[in-house]
């Protein structure tokens, strides 16, 4: 008997304590949740940049210089890899634990944008800021009409052409300007063979299943004076643009001048070997050539970078492509998490991330700031040529991966380009309700 | 009350004991497993979309309506099935002519024991991406040893060709999972008594008879459990489909798991992903029990004679007692 007393008599004592333990802790964190800013803060911040080596070295040194200026403010980073960020963000969410800010991809962001997650931004950044954006950016990342993500890491797309291919097949040494001049180009570069006889191909567009694709397409369909909408914003993809387009990538793997099926790892990859003369991408292309090529700083010699060559219209249309950072709507922070978004975007931090990664602002009083090189001039050039992605909706990555399959179903002849858009058009429609 | 409690028997203690030792594991198993397949199967009635964790409205069965409407699952399961049907065929006649020569007397039988273990050792994730570079058809390895030995005059597009890419993910299953299947194929040869063989030898059979009325009867229970244990992992195959296909080229290699996956997490649909599990469950659950019943077919007769005959007997002996 004496032991079970002594034994309640413990327990009672272990539960009295934990409980007023428990009280406690929440007593002095209370204070901390209501933001005052000379009260510690601390933001968490989900984002794949911070896990790839390419972009880990500039966010450290951005965020080691927020802190060093706001003592009060601790950055906590949530590393997730590109491919699963936004699975995971959106089941912490469901659970009440999403971090403060989050990074996302053009290609799925409408889910972000149209879900009840994530907080509009137009109070927290400041019609001063938000009038600042790039028109495209700012439509890119807005959802019935407010701004939902801050564009960051902005870059459009452009041409990218080896220079020793080009001589090596006897072409005036510059970046075609149209698209009939650039199909002459790959035509002769696609005769081409390597030292060890292996094929190359002259020009190259990705048509793999995923959702990337599908957007990176619409670069190809607004050069072709296309669009997936109509004027009224309804789904339309059932037009002679259309057909255009997925008969331009037709064409490109039946005449042997693009791969087939293709993912954009595998043009960086065979542009870097030597074995694809031209193909369109954004800002990434240096540091991945110089990584895959194995030769370095001294790969730049080997290519230039020219404006996405111009379609029907004559004009050069390009696509922009950003990281939207998102405020969670459960964040307790959300003024400070804006005030952390300002810096990442404002000429400081951009500085630091262009010299590493050559990316570039979204904000018009920033957009002169970069032109040091050609390269940096090419893309600065083209980033006035951005047009806006289609509107964001809730099934926009679904709707962009249509996209894609309607791109493999030309380029493996499963059907023709006119049927190929009618069954786009049916699917786009159910998609994006 | 005190004796009656202190006299219960030393069978009944044993019993607790055994409930006490296996209360953790089996709570285990209901936190992990159990409450997440009931939490699912609730999930499928109702509008559940992560876009919208707030309002879950149930929906009238709309998520099931929609599986059958869009006629994807059926291309799903099909899918499934036929890439269920080919690796396990495959795998066990090349598994088993692997136990054979494994198990007769070669040179450096141990060390090739050894050597066939490898692949398994490699996570089904490290072999998809390997794999997934062995068939790039502009540098891969696939396509240029093929060429080389000219058994195709051009180079392949192995995973976004409609009709390889099924195929090409097989292989890779195969490779990962043939380890397996022939080790254990193995270990049930070799229990099985070299005086059955010698027996045989004496009365004249040749390799064949030996092969087909000894080793694969005696391997039945062995090959029953081997099978049906590759089927289950077959059946909910993701990382080698979602990293080498993605399911595509278009729905080519959509299997249910992937056709799930993507309607929950692309899609973020939530209910209609959880409904597809809970058909997944079923038609799962069925397969297993028709292909246990399946291999039951030739025991009934004996064993459940025996189990007759053994039940008889006990029934005697309580008589007796």
């Amino acid at each position: 008997m004496k032991t079970k007393k002594t034994a309640l008599l413990t327990l009672s004592v272990v539960l009295a304590s934990t409980l007023a333990a428990c009280g406690t802790e929440s007593d002095s964190k209370a204070p901390a949740t209501t933001g005052s800013p000379s009260e510690p803060i601390t933001l968490t911040f989900a984002s794949w940049s911070i896990s790839e080596a390419a972009t880990k070295p500039a966010l450290e040194e951005m965020v080691k210089n927020y802190e060093t200026k706001n003592p009060n403010v601790k950055i906590e980073f949530i590393g997730i890899p590109f491919g699963d960020i936004k699975q995971q963000t959106f089941v912490m969410a469901s659970t009440d634990n999403a971090p403060d800010i989050m990074q996302t991809f053009p290609a799925w962001f409408g889910s972000y944008a149209a879900s009840d997650i994530v907080t509009p931004l137009d109070d927290l950044m400041g019609k001063e800021y938000v009038d600042d954006l790039l028109p495209s950016f700012k439509e890119d990342f807005s959802y019935d009409g407010k701004l939902m993500g801050v564009p960051w890491a902005s870059t459009p797309y452009v041409l990218y052409w080896n220079k020793e291919l080009f001589a090596k097949a006897g072409l005036k040494p510059e970046a075609p300007k149209t698209m009939d001049e650039m199909l002459v180009a790959a035509k002769a570069l696609s005769k081409l063979k390597t030292d060890s006889g292996e094929s190359i191909y002259g020009f190259g567009e990705p048509s793999d299943k995923l959702a990337i694709n599908g957007l990176v397409s619409l670069r190809n369909l607004y050069t072709f004076g296309g669009s997936i909408m109509d004027k009224d914003g309804k789904v339309n993809a059932n037009t002679p643009e259309m057909v255009a387009t997925l008969n331009y990538y037709k064409g490109l793997v039946k005449d042997g001048i693009s791969p087939s099926g293709a993912k954009l790892k595998d043009l960086r990859n065979l542009f870097s070997i030597g074995r694809l003369g031209m193909y369109i991408d954004g800002y990434y292309g240096k540091a991945v050539f110089r990584n895959l090529s194995g030769k370095g700083e001294e790969f730049d010699k080997v290519w230039g970078a020219g404006l996405v060559p111009a379609g029907p219209s004559g004009e050069s249309v390009s696509i922009g492509e950003a990281h939207g950072l998102v405020i969670s709507e459960t964040s307790k922070n959300k003024q400070a998490a804006a005030d952390f978004i300002k810096y990442l975007t404002d000429k400081e931090a951009m500085t630091i991330y262009h010299n590493q990664s050559d990316v570039f602002s979204a904000r018009q009083s920033l957009s002169g700031l970069f032109a040091d090189s050609d390269y940096d001039k090419v893309l600065q050039e083209q980033m006035k040529t951005i047009k806006p992605l289609p509107k964001n909706h809730p099934g926009m990555e679904q709707g962009y991966i249509d996209i894609a399959d309607a791109l493999l179903t030309v380029v493996t002849e499963t059907a023709t380009p006119e049927k190929a858009a009618e069954q786009l058009d049916a699917k786009l429609k159910t998609t994006l309700k | 009350m005190r004796e009656k409690g202190l006299g219960i028997s030393e069978m009944a203690k044993d019993r607790l004991f055994l409930l006490l030792l296996i209360v953790p594991a089996f709570a285990v198993l209901l936190f992990t497993i159990g409450i997440p397949i009931v939490k699912s199967i609730y999930m499928s009635f109702f509008d559940v979309t992560l876009l919208r964790m707030k309002v879950q409205p149930w929906n009238d069965f709309a998520n099931y309506a929609g599986i059958f409407k869009d006629g994807e699952f059926f291309n799903a399961l099909r899918v499934t099935l036929t890439y269920v049907l080919c690796i396990v065929s495959i795998q066990f006649v090349l598994g088993l002519f692997l136990a054979l020569l494994l198990n007769s007397n070669i040179r450096f039988k141990k060390l090739f024991r050894t050597l066939i273990l490898i692949p398994w050792i490699v996570p089904t994730i490290v072999s998809a991406l390997l794999w997934m570079w062995l068939f790039q058809p502009q540098y891969g390895l696939v396509n240029y040893v093929l060429q080389e030995l000219n058994l195709i005059n051009a180079p392949k597009n192995w995973l976004t060709n409609l009709d390889l890419a099924l195929p090409a993910v097989i292989v890779t299953a195969l490779w990962r999972q043939l380890p397996f299947m022939s080790i254990m194929l193995l270990a049930g040869m070799q229990g099985i008594s070299e005086d059955m063989y010698e027996a045989a030898r004496i009365d004249g059979a040749n390799r064949t008879q030996t092969l087909l009325h000894i080793t694969l009867p005696m391997l039945k229970n062995n090959i029953k459990t081997v099978t049906l244990i590759s089927i289950i992992e077959n059946f909910k195959m993701f990382p080698l489909f979602w990293i080498m296909t993605g399911g595509g080229p278009l729905d080519k290699t959509t299997t249910l798991a992937i056709y799930s996956y993507k309607t929950a997490f692309v899609q973020l649909d939530l209910g209609k992903g959880a409904a597809i599990g809970a058909l997944w469950l079923i038609i799962m659950i069925l397969i297993s029990s028709l292909y246990n019943k399946l291999f039951s077919i030739g025991e009934e007769d004996e064993s459940g004679r025996g189990k007759r005959r053994v039940k008889s007997k006990s029934v005697k002996q309580k008589i007796a007692a």
